[in-house]
Parts: C-alpha cells; structure tokens; sequence
C-alpha cells in the first residue's frame, strides 16, 4: 500500500470560532512525504516527538487538523470510506497484555467475527495466518495462549492482526522486553511478509543497530517534524543528525568508516564484526608485517 | 547478604473440567549468594527463570522447596517480610504501571508513609530522593508530564528513598529511547556512589552489565552457570547459547584475535585506529 502525506499537520486542541485564534503548538508540523508499497521503515524519535499521533493518522485513529493523508491516493477521511483504514493492521506495544481468550485459535480469529464468515473459510484464514507468523497450527490452535512463551505469545497477537490480511503493519516497539533469538525470529518474519506477500512495514524502534541491521528506510520525528529520512546506514553516520537526537553512532557503522577511510574495504554499508576482521586480517597479511 | 539454598519454584493451575492439578516448575533447585553492595547481573532467554527469582528474593513469592534469607531473616517467616520488602525494591520494566502517586512528591511520600518514615520528615527525604536521582521536576509536577525517561527516574526515586539494600531492576531500561536508557544507567550508579546498595540487574543487553562484579546466567529454570564477566565475554557460543550476543566492540576483538591478530579483549575505536595506522 502506497501512503502519501500531504501537508499534514495536528494538534489536539480544537480551534474554537469564537475566540482569538489560539492554537496549541501542533504535534505534527507539515508533514508531507510518501511511504511506498513494500517499504520496511522504521521511525525513530524521543518520547513526545509525535510518533504515535503520526501513526494514528495512518490507521485513521485520528485524522488531520490540516493537511490529509492517502491511502493508495484515495484520502479515507473526505472522501468518506473509513474502510479504507482496515486494510492497516496496527499492532501496539507489548501486544501480547491485550490477548484474552482462553484459545489461540479464538484469539486470532476474534477479528474475524463481524465478517460472519463461514466456518470452513475461517478456520482457512486462521491457519493461514498462523502458517506466516510460525505457529504450528494443530500443535497451537487449543492450547492457551496465556502458557506460552514471551516471543509465542507475541507472535499469537500479530497473528490476530495478519488475520484480517492488511497491506500496512504498523508495529510500535515490536522487539520491547524480547531476548536476541525471539527478536531475530521477529524480524525474520517481518522481512518474510515484506517480501513474500509485499507487505509495507513501519515500526517504531528505539534500538539503532536493530534500524541499521533491518530497515530500508529511516524517518527520525522531532518535535512533529522528519529531520532526517532516507537509509539508515546515511542518516545514522550523520554527525549533525546523531548530535540533534543525542545518540551514539551504531559501532558497526564507526568502524565500517573506518576501515572505509584506510582502504581496507570498499563496501558502502555497515560490516559485522566477522566481516571487519576479515578485512583487517587480509590487509595485514597481504602486508605481511603481522609481528607474531 | 541474601543467601539461596536449594530453592525451587513451580506454577500450579487447576484444570476445572477435569479437576486435575498441573505445576509447572519455572525454577530448579537454585543455590547462590548476593553480597552487600555488589553488582549482579541476571542474563538469560525470556522465560528462563530470572524474574521468577527475583520474585523469591523479597518474598513476592515464596520457595516451594528451599529456602531464601535476606540478611539472616527467612522470607517464609510472615512476621520477616517487612523487613525483607524494605530492604530489597523492584523497579519494573513499564513507569506508567508502578506510579501510585499523582504527583512526583506524593509518589515518593507513598512508600515512605508505608514504612512509618516520621512524618516531618517525609518532606525533607523527597527532596533528597529527587536530588539523588537528578530528576528535574519539583514536587508539584504531576506525573503525567514526566517523559518516559524521568517516570524510570522517578520509579527509581521512589524505591531509593526508602534505603534499599538490594535493589532489582527487571528489564527498566526496555522501553527507553536510547538517551533516556544511558541517562538512567548513569544516574544509578552515581546513586550508588552516594549511597551503596547491592544491584541485581536483568537485561537482555551486555553493554548495559559490562561493568557488573558477576554475571549468573540461566537457562531452562536452572542456574547454569555463574562469573566474572570476563570469563564469559570471551565465549561467544556459550553467550548465544543463553540469548545473548556479544557487544561489537567485543565480537569484533575476539574475532581479530582469532586471527591471531594482537588486540586487548576491551579494544575500542582508539586502539583500531592505531592497529590500522602502525600498519599502514
């Protein structure tokens, strides 16, 4: 799904017509930009710099003060068709506090309920569904949800949600309170959804190495406004960028310069630490000057 | 001191239709020993049986085989508890769900009215408590205009207030944006400084525990195994056995020593610097 923003901006205080036109400072401020099909994004941002309320707009949980947003160039909001906004699956932080039946397959097939779907059709679905997020359909479907793991019970929750088979999966800190091989298993799966079913993905993310390591694009919101946006590798080794936001450049991306800026590798992105040593050792053994 | 003897730990649940009983045991015989004033880290895969200890340590919940004592005292002797839950205080992950107060001051007088801190004093003890921290905010801010950041502060705030001497902290820095996460590790330790108390923390990041006196490191329930730091930053399967991953810095060494390439095991971006400019 393609998503334009044009001119977009909102506050939460309502103008009233009466009084002097007095305006609370907006948390967005003129937003204009376009998500396409099949991007992996991730924003980033301070707590206050109005992620959530530009995520909002796009599930249509908001709409704009000024400005207006398209869904595959249809605005939802003039135009009438807030329907639009179902094929955008929002998925909140740690989802897994909002799961509440006492089987898996209940739970992901909550959302289903209003479509009254044939039986047959919605069992299809829900195995569908749990096929993408890796959940063993018979070995799941009856158990509790409340019993299995952190990384499970997660995966049960976005199952709840890729149920309804949006085209935008919009994820806030996906990986919060997720040990490495659960974080790993998510973003496996987010790039498989990406890429097999051209899912466009946006997720909040405090955590640089994870937007270095799997985003396409970077959006980094301050104050309602995109100071930065293009690839992460570029953005997140912007000094002035990094000194704005107070963060720490992602070590992969420093010593990837580096070695850049002494000739040992020619490689544009950013190096795991494998990769670097692997450089380093070639150069120094073609110098042949290793002191051993 | 806190001392763990053999401690066990099992969930029960009733199934109503068949009136059967499940237990499922999140800890295993579990032995070990905190010091004053140490720092301690909890590492291991979510679900392996950190949180669940921590629980045991201030009696939130007790052994169900086994035994833990908080500076000589059993946490299964009711008339103990107390004492125990004023010596050893949890910060969780999420500010929002551990603020009681509306104000930053009436969150902090909270724990110190429970444990009968003298009245005219209270007053004095907040202020020093926000000092401590180095929260900006006066007591009259409402809590709901603190950034996600400050609540941590003001989390840690409150609990320091009542002198811990064994402080946990489960996951407190997950849901904090990269600046707020160094801000509030910074602050802790200079707390530390000021006033001492054992820190016994859980993360699932290294960087975060790279200064800690041991690491114990869990796996299934079990207490697997348990160390300096440095005996485990140079065994990366094990770490990935238990989740973890190793800092770059610290692959990055390990890999070049591999390689038979001489560089210290704490190389940072000044010793690569001079490795690649002796070299070129």
């Amino acid at each position: 799904m393609q998503i334009q923003l044009n001119n977009v901006s909102f506050t939460y205080e309502k103008k009233k017509r009466k009084t002097t036109s007095f305006l609370a400072p907006p948390v967005l401020n003129q937003l204009h930009i376009t998500i396409k099909s099949g991007e992996m994004l991730a924003i980033a941002g301070k707590s206050g710099s109005g992620k959530s309320t530009f995520l909002q707009l796009l599930k249509g949980f908001l709409a704009p003060t000024t400005g207006n947003v398209l869904l595959d160039d249809i605005d939802p909001n003039s135009s009438r068709k807030p329907e639009l906004f179902d094929q955008v699956g929002y998925i909140f932080q740690y989802p897994e506090h909002q799961l509440f039946s006492t089987t898996v397959f209940d739970d992901i097939a909550f959302g289903l309920q209003s479509a009254k779907l044939p039986k047959e059709i919605k069992e299809q679905k829900v195995r569908k569904a749990m096929e993408v997020v890796q959940l063993d359909y018979e070995e799941f479907k009856d158990r509790s949800p409340f019993e299995l793991s952190g990384g499970e019970k997660r995966r049960v929750a976005i199952a709840g949600v890729v149920v309804l088979e949006p085209k935008l999966l919009i994820l806030d800190e996906p990986t919060a309170g997720l040990d490495l091989p659960s974080r790993t298993a998510l973003f496996q799966l987010l790039h498989q959804m990406n890429e097999e079913q051209g899912l466009t993905i946006i997720w909040v993310s405090h955590q640089l190495d994870e937007i270095v390591n799997h985003a396409s694009r970077l959006l980094a919101l301050k104050n309602g406004i995109f100071i930065a946006d293009g690839s992460p590798v570029t953005t997140l080794s912007d000094p002035e960028l990094l000194e704005s936001f107070g963060w720490e450049e992602p070590s992969a991306l420093v010593v990837s310069r580096m070695l850049r800026q002494f000739g040992i590798t020619s490689s544009n992105g950013k190096l795991s630490p494998e990769e670097a040593a692997d450089a380093i050792s070639l150069i120094l053994n073609q110098q042949q000057i290793l002191v051993k | 001191m806190i001392e763990i003897q053999n401690a066990s730990f099992s969930y029960t649940e009733w199934e109503d239709e068949e009136d059967t009983q499940y237990t499922s045991r999140v800890l295993h015989q579990i032995t070990s020993s905190i010091k004053p004033n140490e720092f301690v880290a909890l590492l291991g895969r979510n679900g392996s049986g950190k949180s669940s200890l921590t629980r045991l340590l201030n009696g939130i919940e007790l052994p169900s085989e086994g035994s833990v004592q908080v500076e000589g005292r059993f946490t299964h002797v009711s008339q103990s508890i107390p004492l125990i839950r004023r010596a050893v205080q949890i910060v969780f992950q999420n500010p929002e769900n551990q603020q009681v107060g509306m104000t930053v001051g009436e969150d902090i007088a909270f724990g110190l009215s429970n444990i009968g801190y003298p009245q005219h004093q209270i007053q004095e003890r907040i202020a020093w408590a926000i000092d401590l921290v180095g929260l900006d905010a006066d007591e009259d801010r409402p809590v709901t205009h603190l950034s996600g950041g400050e609540q941590q502060k003001l989390a840690l705030a409150s609990v320091l207030a009542l002198s811990p001497r064994y402080l946990i902290l489960d996951e407190a820095t997950s849901m904090l944006d990269p600046v707020a996460r160094k801000q509030f590790v910074r602050t802790l330790h200079e707390a530390r400084k000021r006033q001492p108390f054992a820190l016994i923390y859980i993360t699932h990041h290294l960087e975060e525990v790279l200064e800690a006196d041991r690491w114990i490191l869990f796996r299934n329930g079990h207490l697997y195994l348990d160390g300096s730091p440095d005996q485990f930053l140079t065994n990366e399967a094990l770490l990935s056995e238990c989740g973890l991953e190793l800092p770059y810095y610290h692959a990055l060494a390990l890999s070049l020593q591999g390689k038979g390439i001489p560089v210290s095991t704490s190389l940072g971006i000044e010793e690569l610097r001079e490795l690649l400019c002796r070299f070129n």
